[in-house]
């Protein structure tokens, strides 16, 4: 062996969380080299599967498929069959969805921001986040019977209505998180010590991205302006103002900050829907979903999902194509992860926001006797060492 | 460096006045808000055993098992399976089956236990032993059709073993014969009676 490297293989599958990725870093000493990305562990068959159940319980179906924004998938999916003969969804049912899916991107992006804090080893971040995200799901339990899968979205409508009683705790939990956003995101700016771990950090170009395909926020960060609810606005979007929010970094800094002005958004979206929403029915009570095919799409906190249905004109798909979006994300660690050192590597994999159970399985094995000499723990503690060491030679 | 050590210290200030923000969950129970999703619970005397809540079930969480020797039928469902959905809820033709309740703590160790059941009466074909439908199934459909019922012979047996003007234990003397109208038939053996109806 010439060069004196050694292989970290992170992965590949912790079954409980949504996208399986092995990642394999090759490692001169403290510097990444190259890597591998492999994507398909843990094949579930939910396609297949999909086919083998109605409509009414496929919403039910791909719910499953992710824990953590686990609205996007039947917001698309509603969609793509209701796309097949043009049905007509109620204004109200609309604008329950909107706010269910913008509910789901606040408690998401807050998920993140509070791992990315555990990560760079600022626990308190951490604690925050969770602190402010646990008020937006008593809201989901009250809304929707259910903190994680809310089973709100059917063909045609949605299955529960939100009750005038629940309307002043939404509006006090939404307030909550827009301040604590405003506050950690001037605490972001104000810290020295998180500038420097994730300034210049993990860089994906923007021609990077466009050749990647990237979706969602690692895509707006890095400059290439794609949001599919302002591109192809569905639900009450098009009725809502609100910004797309684009950095040109692509930085792990501008991941973060997209995320954080992202969440600010979503909660003046829920504001407008809630002052705009209209009385009426909330289901169309769909009997027929007709013969064609049909496209649905939805921007998940992730980036954009697409759910395609051929329908035969039977009460099952006869074919049901999913795209997630840590899909598009994940290769980007490839061009992102090279050259920068292995203290990063844990937190450059967050950025991208992918399921961090994958870093937890993460090892360093030595290539030529096998043997683990890190854990996934170890390089999370690593990557938390760089900035106590940052904080120190600040402080002195 | 300064501005968010004091927000930092400003928090730990704020938790050691009010407490920690997490609940002390074992000690202290969380508030369960109305219209939660917890465990399905059949309820044996609305239930009608009519198999809707297994038609729509996603997950396939209810399963049903028809003996025909004790005419039984035995609907169980699996909290383990289930994904708390509210479609058995929605479905049941009853509208009192099957109901989600508020329990929530549904972690144990053994999961045969997990389940919650309903047993049902069958009618079975007086021919040829096929199962028909649960008594209290076609009691509810009597009810529910009201004087239609009389135009239904199988209907009309139901309504009568509730007013209890059936007697039960009368055997069939032969498929064929017209006292076979007033019997619980199944469809096939119904329309076979009708054609070679024997005076």
């Amino acid at each position: 062996m010439a060069r004196k490297e050694r292989i970290i293989p992170i992965g590949p599958f912790h079954p409980l969380l949504e996208e399986p990725e092995y990642f394999k870093f090759y490692v001169e000493g403290e510097k990444v080299i190259d890597a591998d990305v492999r994507i398909g562990y843990n094949h579930r068959g939910i396609e297949k599967l999909a086919e083998s159940k109605t409509y009414e319980q496929d919403a039910f179906l791909v719910e499953r498929i992710c824990g953590i924004c686990s609205t996007s998938h039947p917001f698309a999916f509603v969609q793509a069959a209701e796309d097949v003969s043009g049905i007509q969804v109620p204004e109200r049912a609309n604008y329950i969805r909107t706010i269910i899916g913008e509910l789901e991107r606040i408690h998401s992006h807050l998920l993140w921001v509070g791992l990315a804090g555990h990560f760079i080893g600022y626990n308190t971040v951490f604690m925050w986040a969770w602190k402010y995200r646990e008020p937006v799901l008593d809201m989901f339990e009250a809304i929707s019977g259910n903190r994680n899968h809310y089973g709100m979205f059917k063909v045609g409508g949605v299955r529960r209505d939100i009750k005038e009683q629940d309307v002043p705790g939404l509006l006090k939990a939404i307030d909550e998180v827009e301040k604590f956003c405003s506050m950690i995101t001037k605490a972001v700016i104000d810290d020295p010590v998180i500038h420097a771990r994730t300034k210049g950090i993990g860089i994906l170009k923007k021609q990077d991205a466009i050749d990647l395909c990237v979706v969602g926020p690692v895509a707006r960060a890095s400059g290439v302006a794609i949001d599919v609810r302002k591109d192809h606005p569905y639900a009450a979007y098009d009725r809502i103002s609100f910004d797309k929010i684009v950095m040109q970094d692509g930085d792990v800094f501008s991941k973060a900050a997209v995320r954080l002005l992202e969440t600010i958004e979503s909660v003046k979206i829920i504001r407008q829907c809630l002052k705009n929403m209209p009385a009426g029915p909330i289901d169309a009570e769909i009997r027929d979903i007709g013969i064609g095919d049909g496209i649905g799409t939805h921007e998940a906190p992730r980036g954009e999902v697409i759910h395609f249905v051929r329908s035969n004109g039977s009460n099952y798909p006869e074919r049901h194509k999913i795209r997630a979006p840590s899909f598009m994300n994940v290769p980007s660690f490839k061009k992102t992860v090279i050259g920068q050192s292995i203290s990063d590597a844990a937190l450059i994999t967050a950025a991208v926001d992918p399921c961090y159970c994958c870093t937890e399985r993460m090892a360093v094995v030595d290539k030529d006797t096998n043997n683990v000499l890190m854990t996934g723990e170890d390089l999370v503690r690593l990557c938390q060492e760089k900035t106590e060491k940052i904080r120190g030679d600040r402080i002195s | 460096m300064k501005l968010p050590k004091i927000r930092e210290i400003g928090e730990a200030v704020k938790a050691l006045m009010f407490g920690p923000y997490t609940s002390k969950f074992p000690a202290e129970q969380p508030a369960i808000p109305d219209g939660f999703r917890g465990k399905p619970q059949f309820y044996e005397d609305d239930c009608v055993g009519c198999l809707a809540c297994v038609e729509v079930c996603p997950s396939r969480a209810i399963e049903y098992v028809d003996d025909k020797k004790n005419k039984l039928r035995t609907l169980t469902h699996h909290q383990d399976i289930c994904i708390f959905c509210q479609q058995c809820e929605k479905a049941c033709i009853t509208e009192k089956g099957i109901m989600l309740t508020k329990e929530w703590d549904l972690a144990t160790y053994d999961r045969s236990k997990s389940i919650t059941q309903s047993r049902k009466e069958l009618v079975i074909c007086q021919n040829c032993g096929e199962i028909v439908a649960p008594l209290d199934h076609l009691k509810f459909l009597a009810k529910k059709v009201g004087h239609l019922l009389y135009a239904n012979p199988t209907l009309l047996l139901a309504r009568h073993d509730e007013l209890k003007l059936l007697e039960k234990e009368m055997p069939l003397e032969s498929p064929h014969k017209r006292s076979g109208h007033l019997k619980f038939l199944c469809p096939n053996c119904r329309r076979e009676m009708i054609l070679k109806e024997q005076w």
